[in-house]
């Protein structure tokens, strides 16, 4: 087992945020974490990059405990690729990915020709060579977040912990990103917001609700109309993908039974409905 | 919009080296006696090999211009580096050397000096004792309030540090408003800043102070960019985020406190200088410190020069000044890079 939480709790501020969580991350696998809003998905992964303390439980990385290592030697083996941000004062982009490299360096240390090579190669891997002398803040959010992976990549590490990296992404951006990580064939830990999507990615996926994990195991055994009602309090069909054959969430309104027996009431005049090709009928 | 790749580091700071060499040279040869750089260098030569002449060169040269100039060229130096790292620590652009109430705790130990003569028997030092003591005072007190948890979190720090000065200002001013008129005059004097107080005895141990802490500083570079994309993306790099928040804290403000003990409340400097430095360089901070060092350096060495001109034989208050310089430079220059301040969200 490559990345393990065994019976990880979590406080903020004197709440109990997670409940003894255990998750399985094996070498080389995709695991995701689901989950609606403050159901603790970020708070476990931010106890893994070691921005909280677990209150109770442990971390193990290849079976030793994770926190008992230093920061920068956690750094070399866990890198974060975290939601599009911007910053304050801008970076480029080579500057940026060679951030990617701070484990690695001591005060003063300059960057020698290990790190620009291991720094172009990442950049390389992303396709992001036309933006290398970009700002990082002009760039859109997909370049952005090709701009964290490849930064990621630089840090050399041999696990990734991803936090919703596809949110606020358009919906090619937030498949070539994901590809982008799965090709990378390093372990990943990801807390992922559309269900769908994760169900496409991930080999495994737990799906927490108020800090716990209400069920574990592959996509199609967790991700059903039951477990999604239970935890998001949605109403969902789930169908198979066509082509990949993963669960597929299908969105319904509320009551739609109702207003199938009576059509659009609300909707006076010429009833405009979308055709499957995104024209007016 | 595409930057071109940066120009290489050491021939920017050959540039910003020349230029404080200049500035220091004209620091010493301008004013009512001016003097030629020949001239300049023979004093100090001579102070160099052991045998200083008795001269009025020797007077102006060794007692008053050169330790001012020193003073102005360190003080300027720390102030940028200071600001620069505030910046970062609390991730605002508007943040300054001044802003987590140093300057003002610094201002009620200086005016309580001043006004009250706290302090008399130290002499020359009192008033350094007293800013130093009052900027302690304020720096533990923000300390104190804006902890959440053991963490010092940016937005906290501001607040703490910005209603805590407000607090301390009022403070000096009901100081003001009970003591005597002359005294108030020299108060305000002291407030605005000035290098004008500068002497040989009193210089190394506030240079050394601030020469130390600049290098701590330098050291952190890498980590400071680090610091400058979040503290949970400097986390996941292996940074320790609160112990560093912690030390860069204390250390910019006990620098703070040291520059504000020998030259008053200097401001716009920690806050401009960093801008203009990174508008050149780019914002990693490997470049930016160092760069700053010596443009900073240059910067306060020609304001205070420009102090002493200006309406000479009076002097002008510094602040005044580098506000003047400061703020259009500044405006010019985010007007020209828009992307550079976050105008692209």
């Amino acid at each position: 087992m490559s990345l393990e939480l065994r019976g990880l709790s979590v406080d903020i501020a004197g709440r109990r945020i997670v409940t003894d969580v255990g998750i399985a991350v094996p070498r080389g696998s995709f695991v995701g974490l689901l989950g609606p809003n403050g159901s603790g998905k970020s708070t476990i992964l931010k106890t893994v990059y070691r921005v909280h303390r677990p209150a109770a439980g442990t971390i193990l990385l290849d079976g030793a405990d994770l926190l008992a290592l230093r920061p920068r030697d956690a750094a070399r083996r866990i890198a974060l690729v975290a939601q599009e941000f911007a910053l304050e004062f801008d970076f480029t982009v080579r500057e940026m990915v060679m951030i990617g490299r701070t484990p690695y360096k001591r005060a003063f240390g300059k960057d020698d020709e290990t790190d620009r090579t291991i720094v172009d190669h990442a950049i390389e891997r992303v396709g992001g060579q036309e933006l290398a002398h970009r700002g990082f803040n002009t760039l859109s959010g997909g370049e952005k977040q090709r701009v964290l992976i490849a930064q990621a990549i630089a840090q050399g590490a041999d696990h990734l912990i991803l936090d919703e990296p596809t949110n606020h992404l358009d919906i090619r951006y937030q498949v070539e990103i994901l590809e982008l990580v799965t090709g990378l064939g390093v372990t990943v830990l990801a807390a992922l917001h559309d269900l769908s999507l994760a169900a496409m990615f991930c080999d495994t996926v737990h799906l927490l609700d108020g800090g716990r994990i209400v069920a574990g195991g592959k996509p199609e055994s967790v991700i059903t109309p039951a477990t999604v009602r239970q935890a998001y309090g949605a109403d969902v069909l789930v169908i198979s993908h066509p082509e990949t054959g993963t669960p597929h969430l299908i969105p319904r309104r509320s009551a739609a039974g109702d207003r199938a027996s009576s059509p659009s009431p609300v909707l006076p005049g010429p009833v405009r409905r979308c055709g499957a090709d995104g024209t007016s009928q | 919009m595409t930057a071109a790749p940066r120009i290489r580091l050491p021939v920017v700071l050959a540039c910003c080296a020349a230029l404080l060499l200049v500035t220091m040279t004209l620091g010493v040869a301008v004013g009512s006696v001016p003097l030629s750089p020949a001239a300049i260098l023979r004093v100090i030569a001579d102070h160099l090999a052991g045998h200083p002449r008795n001269t009025v060169a020797d007077a102006i040269v060794w007692q008053i211009r050169l330790p001012r100039v020193l003073l102005a060229a360190v003080v300027g130096a720390a102030l940028t580096t200071a600001g620069t790292v505030v910046q970062v620590l609390v991730r605002n652009a508007l943040a300054d050397p001044f802003l987590l109430g140093v300057s003002s705790g610094a201002s009620v130990g200086a005016t309580a000096v001043l006004l009250f003569g706290v302090f008399a028997s130290l002499g020359i030092w009192a008033i350094s004792l007293g800013s130093v003591l009052g900027a302690l005072g304020a720096m533990a007190a923000v300390f104190l309030v804006s902890r959440k948890g053991r963490a010092l979190a940016p937005t906290q720090l501001i607040l703490c540090g910005v209603v805590l000065s407000a607090l301390f200002e009022s403070v000096t001013s009901f100081l003001i408003f009970r003591g005597n008129p002359q005294a108030t005059q020299s108060v305000l004097f002291w407030l605005l800043g000035s290098f004008g107080l500068a002497n040989w005895p009193q210089l190394p141990i506030p240079a050394i102070a601030l020469a130390v802490a600049i290098g701590y500083l330098l050291a952190q570079g890498r980590a400071l960019n680090a610091l400058a994309m979040g503290s949970e993306p400097a986390a996941s790099l292996g940074i320790d985020v609160r112990q560093m928040r912690r030390n860069l804290f204390i250390v910019t403000s006990l620098m703070a406190g040291v520059a504000v003990a020998v030259s008053g409340v200097i401001g716009f400097v920690g806050l401009v200088v960093p801008h203009i430095v990174r508008l050149m360089v780019g914002s990693d901070h490997r470049r930016v410190l160092p760069v700053g060092v010596v443009f900073g350096a240059s910067f306060m060495v020609l304001g205070d020069l420009l102090a002493r001109v200006i309406v000479a034989p009076q002097e002008m208050p510094i602040g005044v000044i580098t506000a003047f310089i400061g703020a259009p430079t500044l405006i010019i220059l985010i007007r020209r890079r828009p992307y550079l301040y976050g105008a692209a969200g």
